[in-house]
């Protein structure tokens, strides 16, 4: 299906403001920033499910050697989630920039399950340390510990797929309009597929992870348990990349065959299947590397580890170039969409110049045009105030008073009811327009209202006003009725 | 504002970026920028006396700090960026535009931070005997750019609260001239190590379970420590307090006069006044009967800090109105320079998100659907029908529990920002805000809950196209 004919695929306008750096700049920081965020998701992911597996092992083994094991692991956790949540913020912001329309609206879209991202994570967090630290003093209490670590891990299965949910969903906005929330957006094609490829690619990137640090000699702990000594272990560490590498050909299939095929174009399916060749070499080393002896394990760690991260590599910039070229049509759109709405408001604009300028000299003119913008919304139009809320001005003794001093006085300062008007007792609060209005307008609406719906009052001068306002300028509170006394009449 | 429109009805869209941003500035007040120099300084205490139980107390408080900080002060931080891009997208976008490089130094020393801290809290344990000293380096380290990070926020806070020079003076250092930086800086930077303080001495009795004797001790210099800071907390304060009124008389000419205003205003100073006092007292009486502090009277000064501190952010967003960046956009996110374009041709005209396409599409059978589309795009950033701040109650207090007149209503509308200063000019044309006028005067009688897209899809979907399949083939 092409996407430009789908029912109902709503074209906005974009934000009107240029892009800050190049474009083309954005998106190199977008997928190197991403690629970093994403190394340490997998770590954090891979390394608390192969906690749990591994503890629990522990526990039906009545193993010492696995428990050890599975609480060093445990300790890289921690570490690893602050670093994929501080380097999470820069892709967060770049793709804010880079796709805005796509990114906040998928967000909109499913406004509660994103949100909830926040709740959820502290939960996964605390519950990490809770695993961490509480290792020993529930040594004894290994159920309990083990609903803690699961806890977190079923949290850490679930957060990524909030994230992929979303930026799926940013990439089809001819489907926006049949989502309800959260559940049904999960229903695109390519969301459940990604998300097992993702799954796979945290535990590969975990066991290249635990293979580095077992070589540093930070498992030196476990090592002197026979079935953990550190050629074991690098092996053990190996054979789980390995094995997710190879259900990760089956599931890359998978993920690349439910791609709504407007935007695999031959660029995209090149950088992929490029990208695929490398995963053949990356197998074929990975298993050499497990087949190998003793001694010489581990000694390919940094070869396979730089083929591991070009297959990234290939793997990120495809899907980054199938993301530019699925919402390539609809980029488009919006563009010629904003651009025209540029011009309108600019025309807009110009003619309200060309019309609007004129000054205001006339004071009954400028009373007017200010009456209505600054007191009709409580007096109303014709003076005629609103019974109960606002006191009416037309025939109010108060704005009919033969000297301006009290109207000068409340329009400056405000006043505080009760007060009595036309022998109603209004409650309300007028504000004070001292800093709003210069003496020339307080005058011109004061003339205008004393002048118009019958009232006599007369005109007000500036001059009046200054002189009344000078008196008055440490006041702050809003007047009262028994501070100005009733005008009689 | 062009976009699916989040909405939550209840506790209104701005409550919930409040919520996530003051849990994160207290913590990161408490936690971070104040905690840390504390830290580092009873860690010194320990090298200096030789006493290891300085350095354990140091730790322990340290832990509690890496613990709270590395999850929810981390999270809601990143929680402020999801929540208010989710509210106010157009908005944020704007921002994130122009502050583009701002926060990217932002994020650079903030990734320092969270290293500083990740070295400093694993290499307690290790980095001992000789290495002691520069372990404590790293404390002081950690404090000054913790600090920095505080500064630089405050900044661009500042800078986004400026004239609305930044399309002339896009330079970040305009900032730094702001008039509320450095009033803002001076009151934030003390309540800082005061509240750090007060933690410490309510942690005290968690963290030292034995030795009474050395626990008083410890709430002792706790005391001290937060006597010590207390004049420039009242300094600071009365700094900020005083030139809040004077910048926005400054750059917006109107808010000083609204009477809710006046009123925080005022309310700050006394909650001030006796927040600092109940600070003071308690710190003092800790000092001189360390035995005789109820252990969760402490939590009193706490608690009055934070109430404070929504206070102050509260006024600082205030200043904003009407607008969310100053001179460019109105806080309904509609842009200055496009009024007269949407006074004209109406506001639904240009939004894709609106079940009624255009104004002159309005007869007075969709009038009310109009309203409520008119509803959505310009007042639900800050309103909520009848939830927190809800239309519904403001036009009651107005004009009283009857029918509501719909000129009187549209009238409102139309003028209300000439003189509720904070209130944005009414962004659509005429036919727009009779139909709005409709739909809030109905909305007395026939209470119902306006849904955002999180709930209901997108808006405007013809309807002979309403049975969308997700996967059209």
């Amino acid at each position: 299906m092409k996407p430009e004919t789908a029912a109902f695929a709503p074209i906005p306008h974009d934000l009107t403001l240029p892009l800050p750096v190049p474009r083309e700049i954005l998106l190199v920081l977008l997928i190197v920033s991403f690629m970093a965020h994403l190394l340490f998701v997998n770590m954090m992911v891979g390394g608390s499910f192969l906690t749990w597996i591994f503890e629990f092992i522990g526990v039906r083994k009545k193993s010492k050697a696995w428990d050890s094991l599975a609480h060093l692991i445990c300790q890289t956790i921690t570490v690893n989630k602050s670093l994929a949540v501080v380097l999470g913020v820069a892709p967060l912001l770049v793709i804010n920039v880079a796709y805005t329309i796509h990114f906040y609206s998928a967000n909109a879209l499913t406004g509660f399950a994103w949100i909830l991202i926040v709740p959820c994570v502290i939960v996964a967090f605390l519950l990490t340390y809770a695993q961490k630290y509480f290792w020993d003093p529930l040594e004894n209490r290994k159920g309990l510990h083990l609903v803690i670590g699961g806890g977190a891990s079923l949290l850490f299965l679930f957060i990524p797929l909030i994230f992929l949910t979303n930026i799926n969903l940013m990439l089809f906005p001819e489907r926006w309009a049949a989502v309800r929330g959260f559940f049904s957006a999960l229903l695109l094609p390519n969301v459940v597929p990604r998300y097992i490829h993702f799954l796979l690619a945290s535990f590969a990137a975990t066991g290249l992870f635990l293979v580095w640090k077992t070589r540093r000699g930070e498992f030196v702990e476990v090592e002197s348990f026979p079935e953990f000594s550190r050629d074991r272990l690098i092996r053990r560490f190996y054979k789980i990349t390995f094995h997710a590498t190879l259900v990760q050909l089956g599931a890359g299939v998978l993920v690349f065959f439910t791609l709504p095929t407007h935007g695999v174009t031959l660029k995209v399916a090149g950088t992929i299947f490029t990208g695929v060749l490398f995963v053949f070499l990356l197998i074929y080393l990975l298993k050499k590397e497990v087949e190998s002896s003793p001694e010489e394990i581990g000694k390919r760690w940094g070869k396979i580890t730089t083929i591991f991260t070009v297959v990234v590599l290939f793997m990120v910039s495809g899907r980054h170039l199938y993301r530019e070229e699925s919402t390539r049509w609809h980029r488009e759109a919006m563009a010629a969409k904003t651009a025209e709405f540029i011009k309108q408001s600019e025309v807009a604009r110009v003619a309200f110049e060309k019309s609007g300028g004129g000054l205001l000299n006339d004071p009954m003119e400028l009373g007017k045009v200010t009456y209505k913008s600054t007191c009709s919304a409580c007096h109303q139009a014709a003076g005629q105030g609103l019974p109960g809320a606002f006191p009416p001005l037309a025939g109010s003794e108060w704005v009919n008073d033969a000297d301006p001093g009290k109207v000068i006085r409340i329009v400056l300062n405000g006043v505080q009811g009760p007060i009595t008007v036309k022998g109603t007792v209004y409650q309300g609060v007028m504000p004070s327009h001292k800093d709003l209005l210069d003496d020339r307008k307080v005058a011109a609406i004061l003339t205008y209202i004393r002048s118009s719906w019958g009232n006599q009052g007369g005109a007000v001068k500036p001059e009046e006003v200054a002189k009344i306002r000078a008196e008055v300028s440490s006041r702050a509170s809003a007047w009262t009725e028994a501070e100005l006394g009733h005008p009689s009449k | 504002m062009d976009f699916p429109i989040f909405h939550l009805d209840g506790m209104g869209n701005r409550m919930l970026i409040a919520v996530i941003a003051i849990l994160h500035v207290l913590i990161n007040h408490g936690l971070a920028v104040g905690a840390m120099p504390l830290i580092a300084f009873l860690e010194w205490r320990g090298i200096k006396t030789g006493d290891r139980r300085w350095d354990d107390l140091a730790y322990r408080f340290l832990f509690f700090c890496f613990i709270i900080t590395t999850t929810v002060g981390a999270l809601t931080g990143v929680g402020i960026w999801l929540s208010a891009s989710l509210v106010n997208p157009y908005s944020i976008g704007s921002l994130i535009r122009i502050f583009f490089w701002g926060w990217f130094l932002e994020w650079i020393i903030f990734v320092t931070e969270v290293v500083l801290i990740l070295v400093y809290f694993l290499t307690w344990k290790k980095w001992i005997g000789e290495q002691k000293e520069k372990h404590n380096r790293f404390g002081w380290a950690l404090g000054i750019f913790s600090w920095i990070t505080m500064a630089l926020i405050v900044a661009i806070l500042a800078f986004m609260m400026n004239t609305g020079d930044w399309k002339n003076k896009p330079s970040l250092w305009v900032a730094f001239f702001n008039p509320l930086y450095l009033p803002q800086l001076s009151f934030r930077t003390p309540l800082a190590l005061v509240t750090a303080g007060l933690l410490g001495m309510f942690l005290t009795y968690f963290m030292i379970r034995n030795d009474r004797d050395f626990r008083n001790q410890a709430l002792q210099l706790f005391s001290k420590w937060v006597i010590f800071f207390i004049p420039p907390l009242v300094l600071g304060a009365w700094w900020y307090w005083s030139s809040v009124p004077r910048a926005m008389t400054g750059h917006l000419a109107t808010a000083l006069t609204t009477m809710g205003f006046t009123e925080w205003h005022e309310h700050l100073i006394k909650g001030s006044m006796v927040g600092i006092l109940v600070i003071a007292g308690i710190s003092l009486l800790s000092l001189w009967k360390p035995n005789r502090v109820p252990r969760f009277a402490v939590l009193l000064p706490f608690v009055i800090t934070l109430v404070l501190l929504g206070y102050f952010e509260r006024i600082r967003e205030f200043i904003r109105k009407p607008y969310v960046i100053p001179g460019y956009m109105y806080s309904n996110t509609y842009r200055l320079e496009d009024y007269p374009l949407l006074q004209k041709e109406g506001v639904l005209a240009h939004s894709t998100y609106s079940v009624v396409k255009n104004s002159k599409e309005i007869t007075g059978a969709n009038q009310v659907q109009a309203g409520r589309d008119v509803f959505m795009l310009t007042c639900t950033r800050c309103h909520t029908s009848n939830g927190m701040n809800g239309v519904t109650a403001k036009f009651e207090k107005m004009l009283g529990k009857g029918e509501w007149d719909r000129e009187v209503v549209a009238n409102y509308v139309e003028n209300m920002h000439g003189s509720r200063t904070f209130m944005p000019p009414f962004p659509g044309n005429a036919d727009e805000l009779k139909a709005l006028a409709a739909y809030l005067s109905q909305l007395r009688q026939n209470p119902e809950k306006s849904l955002g897209s999180q709930n209901e899809g997108i808006y405007g979907v013809p309807s002979k196209d309403f049975n969308l399949t997700l996967n059209p083939q």
